[in-house]
């Protein structure tokens, strides 16, 4: 199954409240905070706390990131690298060496707690302007780079933007657009416009519903292999849907979307049938006010 | 190697006394001519001539056969028979029986390849078939190629007059492509008048029919070649070394080719070199890279500077092109690299700057997701408008011109792509200046020649042999 991340739910790994009702959610992914979102002085009493954390939130189907911090990756991956964690997002890269240090961590790691070896993936979050200057090198660092996203609250700050700025002075754009272009001409899956790291739980459902192909995508999709195929059998290189040219690009990228639909719907369904198994009490209502969701 | 003589050359074959009166004769191979009207075959045996033929509408079938040698199998056998039964013992006799083996395993491996000819109109018995032996030389396949197909049998394609030409025509602003396997478009694709004509050895043709694009191909750039457009064939990364032994002859211009790293321009350069020094090609053949990847409009600048013979970039096709699937009415316009990444003018002005880094010509595309014949009903009754308001457009975003897949978008290109007195002053000084010795950029020379000399497409007539 190729990965479904329409939901990103990021949370402090040392707020139990958020923690348990992180898990009740039906999020495809879930980032534990142990770098901003932790004041530094409560990060080692944080550490203790993400084994168990993992645990809840893997139990839940979700996938399980940490976030750790550049300066400590070695204690911070030390208290993350357990089973069921499928990697850890590296806040705040600038350089390769970065990556490198992490990628040797997390291979020490692995082997000394029977992981296999690799499989603890990377996600580069880009926070400052020399970070964009070296995306394509960080995103080529290591076989383990999963993703290169700009971290846009880290990276406004470090290039003393306003946070809110509107659409049509989104300075992040270039940044943004530069990290894609560098994730894919290594080969990376292009991330973004099919996921949004949401900070409630109460978001989590929207981002899921936003970044599932509707309906009427399916079926263009749908069309668009069939006029394809009819051709081909013709021996025709191109067909033609709707006064448009189907040929073998754009039949490629109508398989992926049916795929990613399909991938879609079998998270769906497991969400669904856990719920109705566990019917879980409604979580109450978390007495903080609730951040806007960051769409990157 | 030669392209096989055209009706008219030099050499006429003593096949030329057989012709009927007003038949053209149009390719040879061993004993077979191709005409306009007939095959024939023209032998001498025993200072006898046979001279038969068939009218290709006598023509029952055509087949293609890959055999083993049966007389080398056969000698082979007959070596380990009569060693076994008379030869002498010992390792004499392993080595010839080993001889022997050898030559039959060869006879097996080493296959011939043929084409049968078959018609009723023939003698009876063997005659019935013809053979047209080694089907992988050229002259065998340009052969084959006349006889598959009616179009290439007159004797020249109806073009448009070639005198207009060259002179007029400011650089790259239109391409069109039109698929190689079809040289009935051809034609049809010259009267539109682009400012390149790219014939498509890729995309625009099926898998099945890429071999009798190729085998095409060189009667098209051929022809091609004496008209007002210059001749671009677009040619498959993994099928490279056929491609462009197919299609790099007298009258190529240029190649399409997509490219994502600077280290395949070496590649493609030392092929190309190989090729113009053994087909005598005047001037070298420049390429329009194909910017198809994120890897490659990464590199983009690497790969504007990695070969004196790249005279334009190429974007907004291949995995860089627009998403099937989503609901963007824009695409049939667009020009350039589009949806899914996200910021079109970050990868608009890095495409930009990486051609003028190198002096080089940028070019999107154009209406090429519209379905053929489909422009005026996609788009309305003003579809030259909106296609020359995107050129207009893509102008402003650094562009010099567009490919494009419809005869209709090239009057669209002219005008949004105009090329602006001052410019072609600027450039008539810059290179004024270089030629007094003043020192003048590179870039900025490689610009003003492609502005003004149009590349180095032969002038009418420099290319008949």
């Amino acid at each position: 199954m190729s990965r479904v991340r329409r939901s990103i739910l990021a949370m402090p790994v040392n707020v139990r409240r958020f923690v348990e009702s992180a898990s009740r959610r039906n999020a495809d992914a879930v980032v534990l905070d142990l770098a901003d979102a932790v004041a530094p002085e409560q990060r080692a009493h944080a550490r203790t706390l993400v084994r168990e954390a993992l645990s809840l939130v893997t139990a839940s189907g979700a996938e399980a990131w940490v976030r750790v911090n550049r300066d400590t990756v070695e204690d911070d991956c030390e208290a993350s690298v357990w089973r069921g964690l499928s990697g850890v997002v590296l806040a705040k890269t600038e350089t390769p060496e970065d990556v490198q240090r992490a990628d040797r961590v997390l291979g020490r790691l692995e082997a000394e707690r029977g992981i296999a070896p690799g499989t603890t993936r990377i996600a580069a979050t880009i926070e400052s302007a020399l970070g964009v200057r070296n995306a394509h090198a960080i995103a080529a660092a290591s076989p383990r780079v999963e993703a290169v996203v700009v971290g846009e609250a880290g990276l406004a700050a470090d290039l003393g933007l306003p946070m809110a700025a509107p659409d049509e002075a989104d300075a992040l754009a270039y940044p943004r657009s530069v990290a894609d272009l560098a994730a894919r001409a290594v080969g990376l899956a292009p991330q973004g416009h099919r996921s949004a790291v949401v900070l409630h739980p109460q978001h989590v459902e929207a981002a899921n519903r936003a970044f599932t192909p509707t309906t009427e995508q399916v079926q263009q999709a749908l069309a668009i292999v069939y006029a394809f195929e009819e051709a081909d059998r013709r021996g025709e290189a191109y067909g033609v849907h709707r006064g448009r040219i189907v040929d073998a690009p754009a039949a490629a990228s109508a398989r992926a979307l049916l795929a990613y639909a399909e991938d879609c719907a079998a998270r769906d369904a497991h969400n669904m049938q856990r719920t109705m198994l566990q019917q879980p009490p409604q979580p109450p209502a978390p007495e903080w006010d609730p951040p806007q969701p960051n769409t990157p | 190697m030669r392209p096989p003589e055209v009706a008219g050359t030099v050499e006429r074959p003593p096949v030329a006394e057989h012709l009927l009166d007003g038949e053209v004769l149009l390719a040879s191979h061993g004993p077979f001519h191709a005409t306009d009207q007939r095959i024939i075959r023209h032998e001498i045996r025993r200072n006898r001539e046979r001279v038969e033929a068939i009218a290709y509408d006598d023509l029952d079938g055509l087949v293609r056969i890959v055999a083993p040698r049966v007389q080398t199998v056969g000698l082979g056998a007959l070596v380990v028979i009569l060693t076994v039964l008379v030869g002498p013992d010992g390792v004499a006799q392993t080595i010839f029986t080993g001889a022997g083996l050898v030559g039959m395993l060869a006879g097996f491996l080493n296959r011939r390849t043929y084409v049968e000819l078959r018609s009723a109109a023939l003698d009876a018995g063997a005659q019935r078939r013809w053979r047209i032996a080694d089907t992988r030389d050229d002259d065998a396949r340009w052969l084959l190629a006349v006889v598959l197909s009616p179009d290439l049998r007159r004797p020249r394609l109806a073009l448009p007059d070639a005198a207009v030409g060259h002179a007029a025509r400011p650089g790259l602003r239109s391409m069109l492509l039109t698929p190689a396997d079809r040289p009935e478009a051809v034609p049809a694709a010259l009267d539109a008048r682009p400012d390149a004509v790219c014939l498509d050895l890729a995309g625009l043709v099926h898998s099945t029919r890429r071999d009798m694009a190729r085998a095409l191909v060189w009667g098209e750039v051929t022809a091609a070649a004496k008209s007002y457009s210059r001749v671009f064939v677009r040619v498959d990364a993994d099928a490279l070394r056929e491609d462009l032994a197919a299609c790099v002859w007298p009258g190529l211009s240029g190649l399409m080719v997509p490219v994502d790293e600077p280290g395949a321009l070496a590649e493609l350069d030392a092929a190309l070199t190989a090729l113009e020094r053994a087909r005598r090609i005047p001037a070298p053949v420049r390429v329009a890279a194909l910017l198809t990847s994120a890897k490659g409009l990464w590199a983009a600048r690497e790969i504007v500077a990695a070969s004196p013979r790249v005279e334009a970039v190429v974007v907004g096709v291949g995995d860089l092109a627009y998403d099937a699937t989503g609901a963007d009415d824009d695409a049939p316009y667009l020009t350039g690299p589009a949806a899914p990444l996200p910021s079109q003018a970050h990868l608009r002005g890095r495409t930009a700057l990486a051609a003028a880094s190198g002096g080089v010509r940028l070019l999107g595309m154009l209406g090429t997701t519209v379905a053929p014949g489909h422009l005026g009903e996609a788009l309305g009754d003003d579809a030259r408008q909106r296609l020359t308001d995107a050129a207009r457009i893509a102008r402003l975003w650094g562009f010099h011109g567009a490919v494009t897949i419809h005869p209709e978008a090239i009057a669209a290109c002219a005008d949004g792509f105009p090329v602006p007195d001052d410019t072609l002053t600027d450039a008539r000084r810059t290179l004024d200046d270089a030629a007094s010795g003043e020192a003048v950029s590179r870039s900025r020379l490689r610009l003003a020649v492609a502005l003004l000399r149009n590349g180095p497409a032969p002038a009418p007539g420099e290319d008949e042999p």
